[in-house]
């Protein structure tokens, strides 16, 4: 049976700043189920908006092909509009609007008349939980309630399949959180969900699939157990109290396990074997050396683990800045 | 059929509650024709003693039409500062990620720049009323004048629609002094039985001279079948070229997509 989503060597290059073409999606090939939530993720100028706004018909690709809801992107355009919802990155909303307003132009847009357009924008606003601000202007929202609009301006239509390009960017954590509750709420009543994300929490909490895109291809895909399993197995982070007694510490625990560089604030970090899992006999050791543990904790393997193997390096953080590709996409 | 209306009335009611909204975003393009509306009006209030000029009891009275077209021209190219300004924002992909036909997301915005000009024009006709204008053609003259008013604003709409689609918003507000340039080689300053030269000949090929005509006629004549078939005539091509233009514009940038 083919998938709601399935993208077969899709490539999208723009021109670079020397004028040589820059593949922002290279040879991408990803199947998406009915019913699933795929997270798409990816530091920026990985190509994740560039594959989104191909797969929701803004973008022609340059090679390859791709069908969403059965429909080929490139020659069934306006049915794939028809069967997804699309929330793009930075809330794109009129001001000057109210959000009802808003929410009845989107809704007489997918061709409701004038009172259905109406009945329909209350509606969503109270899914939302925006009713309170429907009458207001939408430039006096929070980021939190834009997003919540934006999400609610992509449900008119009740898609079948609904893309959100990076939906919580610049959240504070509790608009997050609602956002995300949204989802799976949204996805418990059948939504197919493909969901870009810079943050490798989100994809974790939300996604039952992930794919992992850098530099325009996929280097990595599977659900996050699986891709975290491949990472290998879980760390060991002892914080010591005494500096002094670091130098034992070492010795003792590199005779054990391999050592690997810890992270700022954790004074060693050693890999342990495949399926370890038990503290104790790191703990009883050195005690038994008279060393002093502040902490000491387990750490399961996290996608950042997957995007270093895959990749050589951690996943940027949030002010790394964005990749060539991003920069022409974005012209 | 009603679908496709439905939208176009809806992207054009937008367009309007826009300028409600911020209507100080209005101030330019009223201020600037009615200064130079004034300053002309004083500045050459002689030419009507040349042989030939229409008949007309100020000059003030002939350039009223002038100050409409300028009004309404200008007002086109708002439709397209505020397409450029939804394409910077997002805006405007929302709309397009719509199952929305591509030439109504265009219609409805020149239609709504259309809509805008028809209070424009009802601005200047008060303004002319307040200072003598005759208005010979009547209710229907009025009528008349706000048609190709609404008709005039449409077709630049299309135009800067166009250019902003395919150009960045420094290229369409670039368009401002183009439109005075336009403007001052058609006869909606001065009469075209009095031009000579070279600028008679650019104002007889410059379609902003005969929709100026048609709005003139109305106010200091009265109603002429063959003006005013002349001026629709062109209104209504111009307007259908450039939106057919501006719809062109939004396939190219979407890459052929349909």
């Amino acid at each position: 049976m083919a998938g709601i989503i399935e993208v077969s060597a899709l490539e999208r290059s723009f021109k670079g700043p020397d004028g040589a073409p820059l593949a922002a999606v290279d040879g991408v090939d990803l199947r998406v189920e009915d019913g699933e939530v795929y997270g798409f993720l990816g530091p920026n100028g990985a190509g994740k908006t560039t594959l989104v706004r191909m797969l929701v018909t803004l973008l022609r690709p340059t090679a390859g092909s791709a069908r969403v809801a059965g429909h080929d992107i490139v020659r069934e355009a306006a049915a794939v509009r028809s069967a997804i919802g699309v929330t793009l990155q930075d809330a794109a909303l009129d001001p000057l609007m109210t959000g009802f307003e808003l929410l009845s132009l989107q809704a007489s847009l997918h061709g409701l008349r004038k009172r259905a357009a109406a009945d329909k924008a209350e509606e969503l606003l109270e899914r939302v939980d925006l009713t309170f601000a429907g009458p207001q202007r939408v430039g006096t929202y929070s980021g939190g309630m834009r997003r919540r609009l934006d999400l609610a301006m992509s449900l008119i239509h009740e898609p079948g399949v609904l893309f959100l390009d990076e939906p919580t960017t610049g959240l504070d954590p509790i608009s997050r959180k609602v956002l995300w509750d949204e989802v799976r709420r949204l996805n418990a009543a059948g939504t197919t969900v493909f969901l870009t994300t810079q943050y490798l929490e989100e994809a974790d909490e939300l996604a039952d699939r992930v794919g992992i895109i850098a530099r325009g291809k996929i280097v990595a895909e599977g659900t996050p157990a699986e891709l975290k399993a491949q990472a290998g197995a879980s760390k060991l982070e002892v914080t010591i109290h005494d500096p002094d007694q670091l130098a034992t510490a070492r010795e003792l625990l590199s005779a054990r396990r391999s050592l690997l560089a810890p992270r700022s604030g954790v004074s060693l970090c050693l890999r342990l074997e495949p399926g370890e899992s038990a503290l104790a006999p790191y703990v009883v050791a050195l005690d038994q050396a008279g060393v002093t543990v502040d902490r000491i904790d387990l750490v399961e393997p996290s996608l950042d683990d997957v995007f270093l193997m895959q990749t050589g390096h951690h996943f940027p953080s949030d002010g790394d800045e964005p990749a060539a590709a991003d920069a022409a996409v974005a012209e | 059929m009603g679908a496709y209306f439905r939208i176009v009335s809806a992207i054009a009611r937008r367009s309007i509650l826009r300028i409600v909204r911020r209507p100080q975003s209005l101030m330019p393009i009223f201020i600037v024709p009615t200064v130079f509306l004034a300053v002309t009006s004083g500045g050459v209030a002689r030419a009507v003693d040349l042989p030939g000029f229409p008949q007309v009891d100020s000059f003030f009275h002939f350039a009223i039409a002038g100050a409409i077209v300028q009004s309404t021209m200008l007002g086109g190219l708002m439709t397209g500062i505020t397409t450029s300004i939804d394409v910077d924002n997002g805006f405007f992909d929302r709309m397009i990620v719509a199952p929305v036909p591509r030439s109504a997301l265009v219609l409805g915005r020149v239609l709504g720049g259309g809509a805008i000009a028809i209070f424009q024009a009802a601005l200047y006709l008060a303004l002319g009323l307040a200072f003598g204008a005759p208005l010979r053609g009547g209710v229907v003259g009025v009528l008349l004048i706000m048609a190709l008013a609404a008709l005039c604003a449409a077709s630049l709409g299309g135009l800067a629609t166009a250019l902003a689609l395919r150009a960045q918003a420094q290229w369409v507000q670039g368009m401002f002094p183009v439109i005075f340039v336009i403007i001052f080689l058609s006869s909606a300053f001065f009469p075209r039985e009095l031009m000579t030269g070279p600028a008679a000949a650019i104002a007889a090929y410059n379609p902003i001279s005969y929709i100026a005509e048609g709005i003139r006629e109305p106010i200091i004549t009265g109603l002429d079948l063959a003006i005013t078939l002349e001026a629709f005539g062109v209104a209504l091509a111009l307007t259908a070229v450039t939106s057919l233009i501006a719809v062109w514009a939004l396939r190219v940038r979407l890459g052929g997509a349909s």
